[in-house]
């Protein structure tokens, strides 16, 4: 990957379906508005032209499409797309393209299995970026064209392969003031960089704004507890985090890490947002809102739409009833655009049954399988107990 | 499977409420003056309401120092052979099929549990079986030369003489995975003459509370020496309480509860862990003839199928010997025909989102590398339901766990040889290897597969139902509870010298030891 890697596969795939995904993504998005029923009507439309190209392209799709039927021209609707489970990225070289000429690939973490990480391919990145930019603006940033953005992450050279690098990477170029930086190395958080920036930051009274990974923020914030150390960032500061703490040695609820933002960074609730994004997608998924008490559900932009259906039948279940996560994502273009997650949420339910645009949904976890019962054995257990015996 | 605690639910009008406790030490005004809890249990068969005491560390003290007594006054001096005859009584109570606590318990375990009704009633027969008079006397041979070491002390091999003491009360943590588990424990400890105070699991409590109550009424002075009840999982200050009266502590269940327990029990009181084991079955050649492997499916679909695999004698995968009248790839079609039989009859209990989730993942991760036709793998899944699946792979990366449910993986072999490999991952976790094989291969395989770490072989088919005196996960189930005392041969010759006839004044005096005494 180059420094500007959507520059870098400029011309590959970049056809009249590119611009016109791009085109809806960078509309700003007015979820519920007078042109909702519009809007729905164009995702339809282009979702069924990119599940056309997908289904002509992507060999392994193709195939997994016809033992369920679903060929072009035979879907009534978007919502007939066969979605491929997570696992068909490790399994299946999943890409429209040759991988070889892909512009970005990024792995999974591999944090149940390590041997076999899922790969999506991406031939360009503009839809990416389009993507990424046009969210954060409107979720995050509503109110500055450009933030001081401090990065729990490392920067993204250091780890070509990780979406997550790569996002936080295109948030510092495209809404990074001076003064941004990214403040974790291969030795860790730089704990001294960081609160000297987030010192700097408070004397100066300029906003800031933090990125990163709830696990990251969990080491900063007991760092900053042994130190005793407390900040109170400047009124406009916000906060950004995401993720959970899968096979982590330590979980800390979404309401504890936020009560700890407030009490160690003087971030208030309100400032704090989390998201919601996975690496076989494109697309990331904001809390919407102020949150009040419970959980906070995370809003689907115009060029994407959320799905809940039942892990076996693949059918919708009702509104408020737990489910698995299905994506439609009209920015991941190289590879599927309808991904069964293997995580579980529901969608708010709406009064109005027949509004239009997409539905916001709350994100409960990750389905991870039978739990430990009796003598028997569940797999997650077993394998770190495997895994511990080898070390 | 859920458990919502609640009190004085609201439904409880509508639903029959349980006494899911077996606590005979207390007084109804004691029973009366403790706060109650009425638990919903609902495995998928329509909800049970489920009655019990919180038991309060002050509570425990006294149930456990009522135990003590009960068993110093009625079982520590019990002949062995009555304890195991009035065991085979209460027991032989169950091949009644009108027997009442029979027939609660095959009315109210599907409910609780989700299993089949008919999964239940035959599991609990066959497992019941094992515990009949006569089979008693096989867990006592399996563990003791001669079982009246129980009762005093009896000559051993090393020229002196060894009594076998049973721990006096023992603590005991149910396994509520698989119906009928704990009647092990309990009646183990029985035998060794312990009293049981027992933990009964929140995912299946009422089983243990059935067989403690028809072991009381065969003989009231047994029942009093047992005391079931359910309390949260790792409460600490009322296992510390129990922990503090017992010789010995059993826990079967998963890794957690095995660690928490084992760390809290004081030093030197023993701790028998049941933790997670792992089975699987290997069929060779002769048991793949076309005149046996229609018969030989059957019975491993048995075996899998058997509580949805929820125990730790399921079988994960199934070895299948190459050259055999039919092919493995045969072999598992058959097998996945069986499995769907065995649905029709005995339908898998309905299952959450998760484990619906972790089968579906399991079937796309293989369906994709189906797709390779060089990749050597075969799905063979129920059709729109997740109610069984068989996986094909003819060459596995490793030993690899079924998310359970009825998901088996079939692996070809050569030889059994092959096995090594993939097992020494996991061979501190190997229990049981149902088998099928020509007779004269069968110790050459059980020398392989002990090797590998298996502590239990079997026909295929049979992997469900553990013979009487097996020796649980590697160990005697008695020989782990008691303590020996060995009274030295040597002692015994010494005290001759002691003997009044010698010591008596004017007693010949140039005794110096026994020997010259005599």
């Amino acid at each position: 990957m180059t420094a500007d890697p959507g520059a870098a596969a400029t011309g590959l795939l970049r056809d009249e379906l590119d611009l016109r995904l791009q085109a809806l993504i960078e509309r700003a998005p007015e979820p519920g508005g007078p042109d909702a029923r519009a809007q729905d009507a164009e995702f339809g439309r282009l979702a069924l032209e990119l599940f056309a190209f997908q289904y002509e392209h992507n060999v392994s799709y193709r195939r997994f499409c016809r033992v369920r039927g679903a060929e072009p021209g035979r879907l009534g609707d978007w919502t007939q797309i066969p979605p491929v489970p997570l696992t068909a990225f490790k399994e299946l070289p999943l890409a429209v393209q040759p991988p070889a000429e892909a512009a970005a690939v990024f792995l999974t973490s591999g944090s149940t299995d390590p041997a076999r990480r899922g790969r999506n391919h991406h031939p360009h990145l503009h839809l990416y970026d389009a993507s990424l930019r046009a969210n954060f603006a409107a979720s995050f940033l509503p109110d500055l064209d450009r933030i001081r953005l401090l990065v729990l992450n490392p920067p993204p050279a250091t780890q070509p392969h990780s979406s997550i690098a790569y996002f936080f990477g295109r948030l510092v170029d495209f809404f990074g003031a001076p003064g941004s930086d990214f403040f974790v190395d291969d030795h860790g958080v730089q704990v001294s960089a960081l609160t000297a920036a987030l010192r700097e930051a408070e004397t100066a009274q300029v906003p800031v704004a933090l990125l990163g990974t709830s696990f990251a923020y969990v080491h900063v914030l007991d760092a900053l507890a042994q130190e005793g150390l407390a900040f109170q960032l400047p009124e406009g500061s916000r906060l950004l985090d995401t993720g959970g703490f899968k096979g982590r040695s330590r979980e800390v609820s979404p309401e504890g890490l936020r009560a700890a933002f407030g009490e160690r960074l003087g971030i208030p609730d309100a400032r704090c947002t989390n998201y919601y994004g996975m690496t076989e997608i494109s697309t990331q998924y904001y809390e919407s809102g102020l949150g009040g008490a419970g959980p906070r559900p995370k809003t689907v932009p115009p060029w994407a739409r959320v799905r809940i259906v039942d892990p076996v039948t693949r059918l919708p279940v009702p509104d408020g009833q737990p489910g698995l996560v299905v994506h439609y994502d009209l920015a991941n273009r190289g590879s599927c655009l309808a991904v069964l997650s293997e995580d579980t949420g529901y969608l708010v339910p709406d009064g109005d049954p027949t509004s239009a645009g997409p539905r916001p949904f709350v994100l409960l976890g990750r389905a991870s399988g039978s739990e430990a019962r009796g003598c028997s054995i569940a797999v997650d257990e077993f394998l770190t107990a495997v895994r511990g015996a080898h070390r | 499977m859920t458990a919502d605690p609640v009190v004085d639910d609201l439904d409880s009008s509508r639903a029959e409420v349980l006494d899911s406790f077996f606590l005979p030490q207390l007084t109804a005004p004691e029973l009366g003056g403790l706060t109650w809890v009425t638990r919903r249990v609902d495995g998928g068969g329509g909800a049970v309401l489920l009655r019990s005491p919180v038991l309060t560390p002050d509570v425990v003290e006294l149930v456990c120092d009522r135990l003590l007594a009960a068993q110093a006054a009625v079982l520590a001096d019990r002949p062995v052979m009555d304890i195991a005859e009035v065991v085979g009584r209460a027991v032989a109570r169950w091949y009644d099929p009108d027997h009442p606590g029979r027939r609660l318990a095959e009315r109210l375990l599907p409910q609780i549990t989700g299993y089949a009704p008919d999964m239940v009633r035959r599991g609990l027969k066959d497992h019941l079986k094992t515990f009949r008079a006569d089979r008693l006397l096989r867990f006592l041979a399996a563990d003791f030369d001669n079982p009246l070491v129980l009762d005093g002390f009896q000559p051993n091999r090393a020229g002196g003489r060894s009594r076998a003491f049973g721990p006096r009360l023992t603590t005991q943590v149910f396994a509520g995975n698989v119906p009928g588990l704990p009647a092990w424990n309990i009646i183990c400890a029985l035998l060794v003459k312990s009293a049981t105070l027992g933990k009964s699991a929140s995912g299946e409590p009422l089983f243990p509370v059935l067989l403690a109550r028809s072991l009381a009424e065969e003989d009231p002075d047994l029942g009093r020496c047992l005391a079931v009840a359910p309390w949260p999982g790792g409460a600490a200050d009322v296992e510390a309480a129990a922990f503090a009266r017992s010789d010995a502590v059993t826990v079967t269940g998963g890794q957690a509860a095995v660690q928490s327990v084992t760390a809290r029990v004081p030093t030197g009181v023993p701790v028998i862990a049941y933790g997670h084991k792992v089975s699987f079955a290997v069929v060779g050649r002769e048991a793949l003839a076309l005149n046996r492997y229609p018969d030989t499916a059957r019975r491993v679909a048995r075996d899998v199928s058997q509580y949805d695999q929820q125990g730790c004698l399921s079988p994960h995968v199934v070895f299948v010997e190459r050259d055999g009248g039919v092919d493995p790839q045969t072999f598992s079609a058959a097998l996945a025909g069986e499995m769907a039989r065995f649905e029709v009859t005995r339908p898998r209990a309905r299952l959450g989102l998760a484990d619906s989730a972790a089968i579906e993942q399991v079937r796309a991760q293989y369906e994709f590398r189906s797709y390779d036709d060089a990749a050597g793998v075969a799905l063979f899944a129920s059709d729109g339901t997740t109610a069984w699946t068989v996986v094909h792979e003819e060459r596995p990366a490793a030993f690899t766990l079924s998310p359970l449910n009825r998901v088996v993986r079939v692996h070809p072999v050569s030889d059994v040889a092959e096995l090594e490999p993939l097992l020494a991952p996991v061979r501190r976790y190997l229990q049981t290897a149902g088998v099928a094989c020509a007779p004269e291969r069968l110790t050459g395989w059980a020398e392989v597969l002990g090797r590998c770490g298996v502590d239990r072989i079997c026909a295929v088919g049979q992997m469900p139902d553990p013979a009487a005196g097996w020796h649980h996960d590697g160990r005697g189930s008695l020989a782990a509870l008691v303590r020996w005392v060995d009274i030295e041969g040597a002692a015994e010759l010494t005290m001759e010298s002691y003997d009044p006839e010698w010591t008596r004044p004017g007693a010949a005096s140039g005794t110096r030891n026994g020997r010259e005494g005599l």
